[in-house]
């Protein structure tokens, strides 16, 4: 190859920061910012792209050690180096992200399906799992930028036109969708409680106690649930839980280095994403808002919070409830390739919202059976999911899955696996 | 003065807080005022140096007794005639102290 182009394509492109950070600073320019908020958001992008690499590395540290007490617990190999989709292959997740979004403008352009995918870190995580499930399934190249690109672009527009119609039975207004991967446990949510629930009790007539609210730290709840996990490995490990985990390493100063870690990777991890997709964002809302006249704004899920306060928290205790019944059944059984752990954001995001659905389907009855049917539904798609994603980002799916990203990263898998 | 700073905060500070931040944007801009935006998450919120907090009511109940600047409450944020009347009523609040 040439070897100005070679440098091109694969020293420039091949660093995900300055490829992701260029899109940003054409956004910017686009939107006409001054030079000042142009050198800015530029660098705030590629800086955050490092932030974000560190986040998951962090995370990856504090719960690797779980999956290995596992394997000694079961007997099986330990898992193996995984690959690092963030950090190797930004550019490839930058393509992917202005493949699937430009195909979702020109379908909300030219056809009846008017919705605009515009979650922010959705907008990133989305082509992060599709290029995972390729590589997975040992795809390389521009064969898995267009499988990536393609399923992003599906994703994106089947999503939101699925929420659609549950959006307006909750919020009684047709202005706006989702875009986040709560819906297949809304519509699992919306079925059951239509079945079993009785719209009329709803769960806002509850008085709540106050103390409940402490259930909104999900943070601090997430990483209770990670010490716990270490606590009952370590028993379960028993006299060998020095040479598998500790090390030597007092038990007690072991379990809060690993916990507290974890919650210092998952702040990094968001403040990442949050750097990488400020300036990127705004650009994508702009062109949508010149291009495609009529669009239905597809957004992230707290704008639904609003309309079910206490179906969401009472949401969250039974998805979680459900899913901590079906970890002590399936993990034992060994039909998943690896530990699954309670799924504590994903109770309280993705549950919770399809919490305020169920609520709106079923009210009260509805919310409480929908979400502990809920809870373990998402403990079969991250468990089943690990088949696809245990050389790649199956960690990250034990704290952020159990949703679209694995029911649409399994189908992918699936797809990469038959034509790869 | 320095450059206004105003923080949207939502539970993650990357989705619905970054469609407020944007809103608040197309309201400054139509005003014609300059100020800097940036988005937070609910845990580190009150510990980031800002001039005013603009978040949904059950972020404000977490934040309120933590928080050391004005906290502005907004119940739909994809509503712009409300997200427009809670800021221009901050910027006013900011004028007549002045």
């Amino acid at each position: 190859m040439n070897p100005v182009l070679d440098f091109i394509i694969n020293q420039i492109f091949g660093q995900g920061a300055i490829f992701i950070s260029l899109i940003a600073l054409v956004g910017l320019v686009l939107q006409k910012k001054s030079v000042s908020d142009v050198i800015r958001g530029t660098f705030m992008t590629a800086i955050g792209y490092f932030v974000l690499t560190q986040g998951s590395s962090m995370i990856q540290g504090a719960v690797t050690d779980v999956g290995t007490a596992f394997s000694a617990i079961m007997n099986s190999p330990a898992p193996g180096e995984s690959v690092d989709i963030g950090g190797q292959y930004g550019t490839q997740i930058g393509l992917v992200m202005l493949i699937g979004f430009f195909i979702n403008l020109l379908v909300a352009r030219f056809t009846k399906f008017k919705t605009v995918f515009l979650t922010g870190h959705m907008l990133y995580w989305f082509p992060f799992v599709f290029v995972a499930a390729g590589v997975d399934a040992g795809m390389k190249g521009a064969g898995l930028v267009i499988f990536a690109g393609i399923f992003t672009a599906i994703y994106m527009i089947v999503a939101p036109n699925l929420m659609y119609p549950l959006v307006k039975k909750v919020t009684g207004d047709d202005s706006f969708s989702l875009a986040h991967p709560t819906t297949p446990l809304s519509l699992v949510a919306a079925g059951v409680a239509k079945l079993v629930g009785d719209p009329s009790k709803s769960t806002e007539d509850i008085k709540f106690p106050k103390a409940l609210n402490f259930c909104r730290e999900v943070s601090i709840i997430c990483s209770i649930v990670i010490f716990l996990t270490y606590l009952v490995m370590a028993g379960l490990l028993g006299a060998n839980a020095d040479a598998v985990l500790f090390n030597g390493t007092a038990p007690f100063v072991y379990f809060f280095n690993k916990t507290m870690t974890f919650g210092a990777g998952v702040t990094v991890l968001l403040l990442g994403v949050r750097m990488l997709i400020a300036e990127i964002v705004p650009a994508f809302t702009g062109f949508s808002e010149k291009l495609v006249p009529g669009a239905i704004p597809a957004l992230d899920c707290p704008t639904l919070f609003p309309y079910g306060p206490n179906a969401n928290v009472l949401g969250f205790l039974c998805s979680l409830a459900g899913s901590i019944v079906a970890i002590l059944i399936f993990n034992p059984m060994g039909i998943f390739p690896g530990l699954v752990v309670p799924l504590a954001f994903t109770c309280f995001f993705e549950a919770g919202t399809a919490a305020i659905v169920a609520n709106a389907y079923g009210g009260v009855r509805g919310c409480i059976i929908a979400s502990f049917i809920n809870g373990i539904v998402m403990v079969l798609l991250v468990g089943f999911g690990g088949y696809f994603f245990s050389n790649t980002i199956q960690n990250w799916m034990l704290v952020f899955g159990g949703n679209d990203f694995d029911l649409w990263g399994i189908i992918a898998g699936l797809v990469a696996k038959l034509f790869g | 003065m320095d450059e206004l700073l105003i923080q949207a905060v939502c539970g993650f500070g990357c989705g619905s807080s970054l469609l407020l931040r944007m809103k608040i944007d197309k309201v400054l801009k139509e005003e014609g005022i300059t100020a800097r935006t940036f988005c937070g998450d609910v845990g580190t919120a009150a510990a980031t140096p800002c001039d005013v907090i603009f978040c949904s009511e059950e972020i404000a109940e977490r934040l309120m007794s933590r928080a050391k600047v004005p906290v502005i409450t907004v119940v739909n944020f994809n509503n712009p005639a409300e997200v427009k009347e809670k800021v221009m009523g901050y910027i006013q609040s900011l004028e007549k102290a002045d």
